[in-house]
């Protein structure tokens, strides 16, 4: 009874400033349960880079388009302030968005803390099924048979090239050839490298977790454990650490972004990271005569090719999608992203509905075809199970503690896997 | 006689009710900004709450876990590491963020013509938010393509590896802070009363004598609420390594207020995070009441 009453004041008294807040507005509490009118929907994302700038233009079409039905208000913000904004907004109709993109690595934990709509009749709105979807994107969707999000895009890892420094017909396909080329390529006394490999969390995890999937690893097994030290995790690993000390075509200690000046620098010839940075570098429009290439990440394309990779999604808020009126907006608007997802592909992003990969338009920006390819044929990981997002992060801090030298590989992983299950039991209090 | 009695009465229940209404606004920001959500901290650290569904009260739960009586004890080693970084850090930047910005307060207060230049040289930084400050100094600590390595044709890991990652938080914190408390000394420097330095010097004082004796006992007041102030902020350590580290290499930047904030804000364990800084609080309360009784211990006598 004690405690009934004590989490009643609390609950009080935390959500008293949202109450006021929203008295102060004098208005409906949410606008959009009246029966006709335009439709006001709140868009949150983390899309805070040259993304988000087309991502409004999107908006702004849409809102133009759909004028005196649906109006998209867009709000973004770096992604970890919107997942804190949304549990602490959840409860305030008037500011709580409607629809949220999200990393699909997110997913699972915003699904635990119920605050997400189940949207398992969406495919058949749009008249899509998986075989339009990039696969990996469409699963990635659905936890324990229930369908939450919607896939938008998937963002993996490919690897740029100083033009200056290596030629086209020079480029590695698997990673014995990128070890010989960056041995073959690494001058110490004009201070240039194969691959500066940031110690630092950072892209490092996402290549090392690519080797693990192709060594035939997985970073969780199917009941959730973490099993990236095995065989094929410590290889992945020793892999990486040798490109440091034993081969040395990548200087010790590159700290985070260490790897970029260095590339921009003309200082090595290979750099990894995600199809946003095409924008960054001019690729789109200048993919010929730009000084910078980019090529799939060796071992992530071909018959056998894999690769990790992340996947944005969109989701619905299950507090604030409450009629079927809105529901439908929400899906309105959805549908439009898909229609005009060849908008997305030039924010840099491989969109993950197939029809758009397939069609004129798209083949014909060629920055974006190595990223295609290894979309196709990407993993995203166990992202259903609620702590992948940490058990991922501690694997990032055991990727830099062997490539800082710090500890060996197996010691690494060992420890990186022994903390997270033991975080998952302690944070179950 | 009797009139002007009550009168008086009057003007001094007139003067308390003013007062006290001049003391209103801040009452009422005080309430709403700390007190309300001090009480609710201390009531939330014996409750679980992911900051979307019901709030449910735990008991001591969350202290179990920290002091790890309950689990594997891996969030409570993992807690009082970060606490641990915390001390060391308060126990080398306080004494540095005290002693650097006296030095250059005494230098400024003595070179009268180009002070001024000086003085906003060293105010600079302070005006910086954290992230620019962090920005620059990265340009600078970058172990291959940075400043500081390529000027002084040397390899430091300086980010990367320890101690040069604590090392390197020292400086930018240094470079930062000397400003503000440089300030509160010049202005306790002004306070010193010259008569007693003339007279010091006419009986055959040096510099150094004059300063020990005279200067730095004049001063004790602004010294005491610089070492407070310092205490404090150094506690509440964040941004630096944070932006500039990420906590790394292998945790070892990591302090307490980013394990608070990762609790909270990353997984949404918000009780915990409340019962974090209860103890991170109780820490602080008695640092600083120790480092006040030993410098006010002089008082008494």
């Amino acid at each position: 009874m004690m405690k009934k009453i004590v989490s009643m004041i609390l609950s009080a008294a935390l959500l008293a400033p949202c109450i006021a807040f929203s008295a102060c507005n004098n208005g409906p509490v949410d606008p959009n349960q009246e029966e006709e009118g335009e439709i006001t929907l709140r868009f949150w994302n983390g899309f805070t880079g040259m993304d988000g700038d087309l991502m409004d233009r999107i908006v702004s079409d849409f809102n133009e388009e759909y004028a005196g039905e649906i109006r998209i208000v867009t709000d973004k913000m770096d992604w970890d302030t919107l997942f804190t904004k949304l549990t602490t907004t959840k409860s305030n109709l008037n500011t709580a968005p409607h629809i949220v993109a999200m990393s699909n690595q997110r997913l699972a934990g915003v699904v635990d803390q119920e605050l997400l709509l189940p949207i398992d009749d969406l495919p058949d709105y749009l008249g899509v099924s998986e075989s339009d979807y990039i696969a990996a994107a469409w699963n990635a969707g659905v936890i324990d048979g229930t369908r939450y999000s919607f896939p938008l895009d998937v963002h993996p890892t490919a690897m740029f090239y100083n033009k200056d420094l290596i030629s086209e017909e020079e480029l590695p396909e698997t990673w014995e050839e990128f070890v010989e080329v960056c041995v073959a390529k690494t001058d110490l006394d004009a201070g240039v490298y194969g691959f500066a490999v940031p110690s630092m969390y950072s892209i490092t995890k996402d290549i090392f977790a690519s080797i693990l999937l192709q060594n035939g690893g997985s970073i969780l097994d199917d009941e959730n454990k973490a099993v990236y030290n095995s065989q094929e995790g410590i290889d992945a690993l020793q892999f990486l650490t040798d490109l440091v000390y034993t081969q040395k075509v990548s200087p010790e200690n590159v700290g985070a972004g260490g790897d970029y000046t260095l590339f921009m620098a003309d200082r090595s010839v290979f750099y990894f990271d995600g199809p946003w940075l095409l924008n960054t570098f001019g690729l789109i429009e200048n993919w010929d005569t730009s000084k910078i290439g980019v090529a799939p990440m060796p071992g992530a394309t071909g018959e056998n090719g894999v690769s990790f990779s992340g996947s944005h999604q969109l989701t619905l808020m299950k507090n604030t999608v409450t009629s079927e009126r809105v529901k439908e907006a929400c899906y309105t608007f959805i549908q439009y992203l898909q229609v005009n997802s060849i908008e997305w592909a030039y924010a840099g992003q491989v969109p993950a509905y197939l029809p758009t990969l397939e069609s004129e338009e798209y083949l014909a920006i060629d920055a974006l075809q190595p990223f295609t390819e290894t979309a196709l044929k990407a993993r995203l990981g166990e992202t259903d199970y609620k702590y992948f997002y940490e058990g991922y992060n501690y694997m990032g801090v055991a990727v830099s503690n062997a490539i800082s030298g710090k500890y060996t590989a197996k010691e690494a992983l060992d420890n990186a896997v022994r903390s997270f299950s033991n975080w998952v039991i302690d944070n179950e209090y | 006689m009797k009139a002007s009695m009550s009168e008086k009465h009057r003007t001094k229940a007139l003067d308390e009710v003013s007062s006290f209404l001049f003391v209103v606004p801040y009452l009422v920001f005080f309430i709403a900004f700390a007190l309300i959500p001090l009480v609710l901290c201390l009531t939330l650290a014996f409750c679980q709450w992911d900051g979307a569904n019901e709030i449910e009260w735990i008991g001591l739960q969350n202290f179990k876990l920290l002091f790890g009586a309950l689990g594997t004890g891996q969030i409570a080693k993992e807690f009082w590491e970060a606490i641990l970084h915390t001390l060391l850090f308060v126990a080398i930047e306080t004494p540095l963020l005290i002693i650097l910005p006296f030095a250059v307060a005494l230098l400024i207060h003595k070179c009268k013509r180009a002070g001024n230049f000086f003085m906003g040289a060293f105010y600079f930084p302070s005006i910086l938010s954290v992230a620019t400050v962090c920005i620059i100094w990265y340009f600078m600590f970058d172990t291959n393509a940075g400043i500081l390595n390529n000027l002084f044709g040397q390899n430091i890991p300086w980010l990367t590896q320890q101690p040069y990652a604590w090392i390197s938080l020292f400086i930018l914190s240094s470079w930062w802070g000397i400003g503000g408390n440089m300030v509160l000394y010049l202005a306790g420097l002004s306070n010193v009363p010259k008569d007693c330095l003339e007279a010091a010097a006419l009986d055959g004082a040096g510099p150094w004598r004059s300063l020990i004796s005279i200067t730095i006992p004049c001063m004790r007041h602004t010294m005491i609420y610089v070492l407070m102030m310092t205490t404090l902020s150094s506690f509440n350590v964040f941004g630096q390594p944070e932006i500039l580290t990420a906590g790394g290499p292998d945790s070892s930047t990591t302090v307490a207020m980013m394990e608070i904030y990762n609790t909270a804000f990353g997984g949404s364990k918000f009780g915990r995070a409340c019962a974090m800084s209860l103890l991170l609080a109780i820490i602080m309360v008695a640092f600083t009441i120790t480092s006040y009784r030993l410098q006010t211990k002089g008082d008494e006598l």
